[in-house]
């Protein structure tokens, strides 16, 4: 499973939490078939989604997972192919 | 002949307001290591390289949050230094007729902008309500419904006093307040969130002891448009900058060795060698010289720590060079860029000879500098 967030200024932030609770597998480029964007994306365990979100909503962004004069996302969660 | 600074051995350079010196020296070793061992992109990769520094990046902007009482660290955009910070909210806000109202105290970083704006017919520009030595008088202000920014040094690089920004921000309720911190963030407290800031604009070379080039802006939430567009490592498919912090504000990639130089500034922060009170005793000491005027706050809590001195016998470059040339006495000398606050002052447009110590100094540093001060006002 991806997470993929909106800025570099949030992957870091959510890199370093989900690091800590040892759920994190890798750090890998966006995949160009889920976004064109650059950069990092997180690749964790389907299995560890609740708690991530859990993690994400409440310690990682505090002040609400949402950015910016719309509403922004700060992060999307991908499912993979092969873990459908 | 009195004492000279580089044959005591001593610290003679009084020019922090300029920028600070010495640093803590893991400033320059972070910078070094940056450049000589770790390398590579602030975020828009995603290999190991690009995720330490990205780290770094975001560790030096929660520290820089902290340090600001920012609400959130994404509120914290880098920039060049504090002049950039400010024509950020100057030129992103939308003042169209509006009354732009400013301390008597402001920096050039201020003032050239905000003429631009008027010449361009954009605003109108009003002075706060101030006392002699130019700290705002809150209990003065009064504000009209044209009002649409007040911006205040919040301790003036000429003669050092501290503005009452809280108790400005608290008469000027809805209406934005930039605070130029340029000089005061490392040297006096900012709650921005807390005390309800607009804006606070600051550099990393001053009282934080980082390295020139770093800066940034704190945003309290009120719409601005950026100043510069370009790449920013997300939304890469879309042509218009992302809404989102910090991004909005940070096109192109960022300062990286300064900031590392910054983040260890921030972290290794020098106990101060003098007290307030040996600062303070200098003020009063210069006081007492004959043919010398001390240019500072009327009162001693609003003192921040600097402050500027006229002759009555020589002008202030012959003041500083003799400074210098006798004594090996670095300071800064003439208007400062900030010729509004010597029209406050009455010093324009001779200016002022500029003493800036750093907390580096130590008593006897301030010795030193006045038998210097005391020897050449004697000899008139």
């Amino acid at each position: 499973m991806l997470l993929l967030f909106q800025s570099t200024h949030d992957v870091i932030l959510a890199e370093k939490a989900i690091r800590q609770q040892g759920i994190l597998r890798r750090v890998i480029p966006v995949p160009r078939s889920v976004s064109s964007q650059c950069g990092m994306a997180l690749e964790i365990d389907p299995a560890d989604r609740e708690k991530v979100v859990e993690l994400l909503e409440s310690s990682v962004f505090p002040s609400g997972s949402v950015n910016g004069n719309v509403l922004n996302k700060r992060y999307q969660i991908y499912t993979l192919m092969d873990e459908e | 002949m009195g004492p000279d600074f580089s044959k005591e051995g001593r610290n003679g350079y009084f020019d922090c307001g300029a920028t600070s010196f010495p640093k803590p020296p893991e400033v320059a070793r972070e910078m070094a290591r940056y450049l000589n061992e770790v390398g590579g992109p602030y975020g828009r990769s995603f290999y190991q390289r690009a995720l330490e520094v990205s780290g770094v990046v975001e560790e030096t902007r929660s520290l820089l949050a902290d340090l600001l009482g920012a609400k959130s660290p994404e509120r914290v955009v880098f920039t060049h230094n504090a002049t950039h910070a400010v024509n950020i909210v100057l030129k992103g806000l939308s003042l169209q007729g509006k009354e732009v109202w400013i301390s008597p105290l402001e920096h050039n970083a201020v003032a050239r902008p905000l003429r631009r704006l008027k010449q361009d017919g954009q605003i109108k520009v009003r002075f706060l309500p101030a006392a002699a030595d130019g700290r705002v008088e809150p209990e003065r202000l009064v504000f009209s419904q044209h009002t649409g920014l007040i911006v205040v040094n919040h301790q003036s690089n000429v003669n050092g006093v501290i503005q009452p920004i809280r108790e400005i921000k608290e008469r000027a309720g809805r209406i934005p307040v930039l605070v130029d911190a340029a000089q005061s963030l490392g040297h006096q407290p900012i709650d921005a969130g807390a005390w309800g800031i607009d804006f606070v604009a600051f550099t990393g070379h001053k009282g934080l002891l980082g390295p020139t080039g770093t800066g940034g802006l704190y945003l309290g939430g009120r719409h601005l448009q950026p100043l510069i567009e370009g790449g920013t490592g997300s939304r890469s498919e879309s042509s218009a900058m992302p809404g989102f912090l910090p991004d909005k504000f940070e096109a192109g990639t960022p300062n990286i060795t300064g900031i590392f130089g910054l983040k260890a500034a921030l972290m290794h922060r020098p106990v101060p060698v003098h007290t307030r009170e040996d600062f303070l005793h200098i003020i009063q000491a210069v006081r007492q010289l004959p043919g010398l005027n001390v240019q500072a706050a009327d009162r001693e809590d609003h003192q921040g720590e600097l402050f500027s001195i006229t002759s009555g016998t020589m002008d202030c470059s012959t003041l500083g060079m003799r400074l210098y040339d006798e004594y090996g006495i670095e300071t800064r000398l003439g208007l400062h860029c900030a010729p509004l606050a010597h029209h406050h002052l009455g010093t324009f447009p001779t200016g002022t000879v500029r003493i800036s110590p750093s907390v580096y100094h130590c008593p006897e540093d301030f010795a030193l500098l006045l038998a210097a001060l005391t020897a050449i006002s004697g000899k008139g």
